[in-house]
């Protein structure tokens, strides 16, 4: 079953000029999107690549001008659409009147979570998000991370089925964005749908089941994450010795020959580059330098945008 | 639970923790300098006095407390995006300003109850006795002020904070001028006559809500006019109330 689902989706903002005609700015231009149950979805841009624009039309803040969508098979215009939904905002969102418990149990109350499910749904939210001992102080003193932090626990107040993340890494120190990583991992499990826009492509690339390039309004590719890992290495090893002295493992692992002792050679994974730093100490080669390979999305993603401005200047 | 109740009550936390029961205290404050001014004259100049002070007051605080209450109502769930929060649950647009429209009144009840108590305890304290009419022209004022929180919650989602607080002005002083635009419409004649026709049906009727000069004199007026008084609240409520979800619901919450 398709969770998500937009056909042709459009979306424009209109600009009413004194002395001239409407005119018409699309953002969103034929959008077509199937996201399976339990997928985790990724959705890579640049900064007015229409990301956001994308998430506030399924969301319905924004209203669709062609085409049309579906969330779990509802139309987005329909308040029903959104009852299994959650939405963790780009901005920290915070009421400057409450706290942090006090803040959810608002959230939770319109959600229709109530009694003693709502206060244990809201201990062990607080408790994973380690926001337990910030308890009563005022959510104006809450550092941005620690408001990302409350907000993930919004989001998955009322257990949805569907989990909307813009950029859910924003603003958070390593340790939040390990966590939003393991909270990720642990809904996947439960086989949510999650749809996350991000410009992080490391981030991407470790939790996406699929990754979508978004470039000026328009899907560019949709590509699988395994898919991408297979095909690009992610390490680079210059080595100096004698080919011979390799295993022939490593030997169909060389790429190019710099000269006749030095020579590189691609890693596809960090335990072939471990087992090549392990054998390096007893044989007869010596590793000069090892570099991660450039991010193959990150590069994938680069081509896109210089395909998209070689076509704009020949246009 | 009622996300318009459950709206209603957060609107009520807001209002109560931006101290606007400061503004009762003003009341107060101003209050007790119209009694030391009216202890100066005889009996009845002070009755008619601290009434006359009272009700004016009662109306002018009233209007600041709709005004700074609502009107940021609108614009801080959007600043704050606790509305793309809320819109992104369960709740339409209409619950929405319903839920911000009863939070609004809840926090003018309580602040317009406060203020009669102290009005009546002043009242009672320099033994002017407390009548029906006095209650009746309060019942009324506070129609009024249902109104203009209305007014305000639409104009804040229509507006900036700058041109609503223009607009709510405006509609308080006009609507409190229909009574002479009606006397204007029989004193003119043609287009005018009938621009100003327009003007007078189009423009919510404050002075019906005004009995402060018949409870200061004593004047007897029926009671059906209260059932008319508070159909028509109601009706202009409902009417503006419902301007406003459609105007909610056609915008971008960008």
């Amino acid at each position: 079953m398709n969770v998500i689902q937009t056909n042709n989706l459009g979306f424009g903002y209109q600009t009413n000029h004194w002395f001239s005609s409407k005119k018409d700015h699309d953002i969103l231009k034929g959008i077509s999107l199937e996201i399976k149950e339990g997928e985790v979805f990724v959705l890579l841009g640049h900064n007015g690549a229409g990301k956001t624009t994308l998430f506030r039309v399924l969301l319905n803040f924004l209203p669709i001008t062609s085409g049309e969508a579906f969330v779990l098979g509802i139309p987005v215009f329909k308040p029903e659409a959104r009852a299994n939904v959650g939405y963790l905002s780009e901005h920290p969102i915070f009421y400057p009147h409450l706290d942090g418990p006090s803040f959810l149990e608002l959230f939770a109350d319109l959600g229709g979570i109530t009694g003693d499910v709502k206060k244990g749904r809201i201990a062990t939210l607080l408790e994973k998000t380690g926001l337990i001992s910030h308890g009563n102080k005022p959510l104006t003193s809450y550092s941005k991370g620690m408001l990302q932090r409350l907000n993930l626990c919004r989001c998955l107040l009322a257990n949805p089925k569907v989990v909307f993340l813009d950029e859910p890494i924003l603003g958070l120190d390593p340790l939040g964005q390990q966590l939003v990583r393991e909270i990720i991992t642990e809904m996947r499990s439960e086989g949510k749908t999650i749809f996350i826009n991000t410009h992080a492509t490391a981030f991407a690339r470790e939790i996406a089941d699929r990754i979508a390039f978004i470039m000026a309004g328009a899907l560019s590719g949709i590509i699988n994450r395994s898919e991408v890992v297979a095909v690009e290495p992610p390490f680079i090893a210059l080595v100096q010795g004698h080919p011979q002295s390799f295993s022939e493992r490593f030997s169909s692992l060389i790429q190019n020959m710099v000269d006749e002792n030095t020579f590189s050679i691609l890693l596809p994974d960090e335990k072939t580059r471990n087992e090549l730093l392990v054998q390096s100490v007893h044989a007869e080669f010596q590793v000069i330098s090892l570099t991660g390979a450039s991010d193959p999305i990150e590069r994938r993603f680069n081509l896109l945008a210089a395909e998209l401005d070689a076509k704009e200047k020949a246009q | 639970m009622n996300p318009i109740w459950v709206l209603a009550k957060n609107t009520l936390r807001k209002s109560l923790q931006a101290r606007s029961l400061f503004l009762v205290l003003f009341f107060a404050l101003a209050l007790v300098f119209f009694m030391i001014i009216a202890c100066k004259g005889d009996e009845s100049f002070r009755q008619k006095m601290v009434l006359d002070a009272g009700m004016t007051l009662l109306k002018v605080f009233g209007v600041f407390l709709v005004i700074f209450n609502t009107l940021p109502l609108f614009p801080g769930e959007r600043d704050h995006h606790t509305l793309h929060a809320i819109l992104s649950m369960n709740v339409s647009r209409s619950q929405v300003v319903y839920g911000l429209f009863s939070g609004a009144i809840l926090a003018l009840i309580l602040n317009f109850v406060l203020m009669v108590a102290i009005f009546f305890l002043t009242s009672a304290g320099i033994g002017l006795p407390l009548s029906f009419s006095m209650f009746r022209s309060l019942v009324f004022l506070f129609e009024e002020l249902c109104v203009l929180t209305a007014f305000s919650v639409f104009f804040s989602i229509g507006t900036s904070f700058l041109v609503a607080l223009m607009l709510c002005f405006f509609i308080l002083i006009v609507g409190n001028m229909t009574y002479s635009l009606h006397l204007i419409i029989h004193e003119t004649q043609g287009v005018v006559a009938k621009g100003i026709a327009i003007a007078y049906y189009l423009l919510p009727n404050f002075s019906l809500f005004d009995l402060k000069d018949a409870a200061i004199n004593s004047q007897t007026i029926p009671y059906s006019y209260d059932f008319a008084a508070i159909l028509y609240s109601v009706s202009l409520c409902v009417v503006i109330l419902c301007l406003a979800s459609w105007l909610l619901e056609r915008q971008e919450i960008s």
